[in-house]
């Protein structure tokens, strides 16, 4: 479990994080979201110990990060895949961090083998991908065992079969009990993993909630009606308090009328009607949605979505 | 570096760092190139030149001394920019966050590093200054110019000449955790080194007998202060611990504080 207090971050005048508090809760994958500069990655060093906050605090397992010992087995943590030695060998890497807590030789070939990075432990990771990168820092986080797990945009730069690698990873550990929190910035990607949503928005915990609830009450969700008689069933669907929009295709999105009394009117009228679908609302609509009403100026949710693929 | 226990396995953890670290070895064998080479060149100048040498200049020869005058200095820096990247080079490539992920106690790395990259200067820095005299010696031998340790002061000079390279790897490595930028850090030792008993002949011999080049001077020198402008080995000794000290306790107290 992660506790954050009333955290707060200040750089002179600037607040880069601002009174944040939350609870990450062990058995499930919580998202962290949020545009660049929202402060994410600022909270999560400073509940790795890395930056000292300016007021509040953060606890992992109760206790403070500074004051573990040896802290491998209990906190993983992936903030920056690029942070590497670049002339060290993989296995090198992984063998000096493992020294440092105490953990067998043992465990480098067990996470280098998890991590599918067998085959190049003996090279340099210099040469590596972004993807392999991310791939080393995922096994140097696993080194320990840990049972919280701190990944701060992981799946950059990986191939779809590496996505998939990571989100069932998330997944199982998860399901084995572990604390797994992850910022991230490709919405379709966290709907898939997370079950959480923490959202931050100008240093600012905004949303705290459960992934389908989030959805939920965050997007709208609408009815896609295809007609060969579109104007004449908007009119009469506008006329019963709908709200329709024209999609570029020429099909109608409908939203705030029931699915199905959108078809019962199409039939009262005598309209045909080829396509009634209902549509889900997405995660990255309910996101952009609650970060537009939190930005003062608007680019900055397009910018924080566009950056981060 | 008392008061705080370094834990086995975070000395482990920054040897297998350092020895994997390819600047080591270029630094080693550079080092020791640099220091057999140039100081044989320059004493098979000096016997060449011998026969035709005033009696002023024969007088003031010190056989140790002048192996050590040239080609070392390479050693000296080269050990320092290797001191300074052991720590800089985690903060360029961001390497440190996952250094102190792993051991939030800060102090128990820079202790490590301390003493993995002291005990390895250590033992380059000796061999290469025992290979230079030995060098040396074989090749004064010539002209019966040639000492052996036993005579006055030589084993002091030459361990004193290999125990400097750490003294300034471990100021360069203070250094780098203070500054954090390799370039930066490594100009900074350079100009501590070179530029600092300069600047300070200004203000009297007595201050500038304190800045490391001095110190370097008397301890590689069987004469010791008995020539201009150099300080007594124990001055020369006082200087060298109080510069790393003060830097070692800067760096020790920084490291702790600062955000990463």
């Amino acid at each position: 479990m992660i506790e954050v207090r009333g955290l707060t971050k200040r750089y002179g005048a600037r607040v880069a994080v601002d009174d944040v508090t939350f609870t990450v809760e062990p058995g499930r994958v919580t998202g962290f979201l949020g545009p660049n500069g929202a402060g994410k990655s600022t909270v999560m060093r400073m509940i790795l110990g890395l930056a000292a906050p300016s007021a509040g605090h953060a606890r992992i397992e109760g206790r403070p990060y500074r004051s573990f010992d040896r802290p491998l087995c209990r906190v993983g943590a992936l903030l920056d895949a690029g942070a590497v030695p670049g002339g060290r060998a993989a296995y090198h890497h992984l063998a000096s961090i493992a020294a440092s807590n105490d953990l067998p030789r043992s465990r480098v070939d067990e996470v280098l083998v998890r991590a599918g990075l067998r085959d190049v432990a003996r090279r340099r990771v210099g040469g590596f991908s972004l993807g392999m990168k991310q791939r080393l820092g995922i096994a140097a986080a696993l080194l320990g065992e840990p049972g919280v797990l701190l990944f701060d945009e992981p799946v950059n730069g990986l191939d779809p079969d590496g996505v998939r690698w990571i989100r069932t990873l998330m997944r199982d550990l998860a399901a084995e009990g572990r604390t797994v929190f992850v910022a991230g910035h490709l919405m379709s990607e966290m709907a898939l993993t997370a079950d959480h949503v923490i959202v931050l928005g100008r240093g600012r915990v905004i949303v705290d909630t459960g992934m389908a609830e989030f959805i939920r009450t965050g997007s709208r969700g609408d009815v896609l009606v295809r007609s060969p008689h579109g104007a004449e069933l908007a009119r009469v669907l506008t006329g019963h308090g709908a709200t329709v929009t024209a999609e570029p295709d020429g099909a109608l999105a409908v939203a705030d009328l029931a699915f199905a009394r959108i078809g019962e009117l199409a039939a009262a009228h005598g309209l045909v009607v080829h396509e009634l679908g209902a549509r889900q609302g997405s995660l990255e609509e309910a996101y952009l949605r609650i970060i537009g009403d939190e930005t003062d100026h608007r680019a900055v949710g397009a910018i924080g979505e566009g950056a981060g693929a | 570096m008392s008061g705080f226990p370094v834990p086995r396995g975070v000395l482990v953890a920054e040897w297998i760092k350092l020895r994997t670290l390819r600047s080591t070895y270029w630094t080693a064998v550079f080092a020791a190139v640099a220091a057999l080479g140039l100081g044989a060149f320059d004493l098979g100048n000096l016997v060449a030149d011998w026969d035709g040498m005033s009696a002023e200049k024969r007088a003031v020869f010190d056989p140790v001394r002048f192996g050590f005058s040239g080609g070392y200095y390479v050693v000296v820096l080269a050990a320092g920019t290797l001191g300074v990247l052991v720590s800089s080079s985690e903060y360029g490539s961001g390497l440190i966050r996952t250094t102190f992920t792993a051991v939030p106690r800060r102090r128990r790395v820079f202790a490590a590093k301390v003493l993995v990259t002291g005990v390895v200067t250590l033992v380059m820095g000796e061999a290469i200054a025992f290979g230079t005299f030995f060098l040396g010696q074989a090749i004064l031998a010539d002209k019966h110019l040639d000492v052996g340790l036993g005579a006055p002061h030589v084993l002091r000079a030459v361990v004193a000449t290999g125990a400097f390279v750490t003294v300034i790897a471990l100021i360069g490595l203070a250094l780098g955790t203070i500054v954090r930028h390799s370039a930066g850090a490594i100009a900074g030792l350079f100009g501590l080194f070179f530029v600092a008993p300069m600047l300070t002949e200004a203000a009297g011999d007595g201050v500038r007998r304190g800045t490391l080049q001095p110190a370097f001077q008397a301890l590689s020198s069987t004469t010791g202060a008995a020539e201009a402008g150099r300080p007594s080995t124990v001055t020369a000794v006082v200087a060298c611990l109080v510069w790393l000290g003060v830097a070692l306790a800067v760096a020790a107290w920084s490291i702790e504080r600062r955000d990463v």
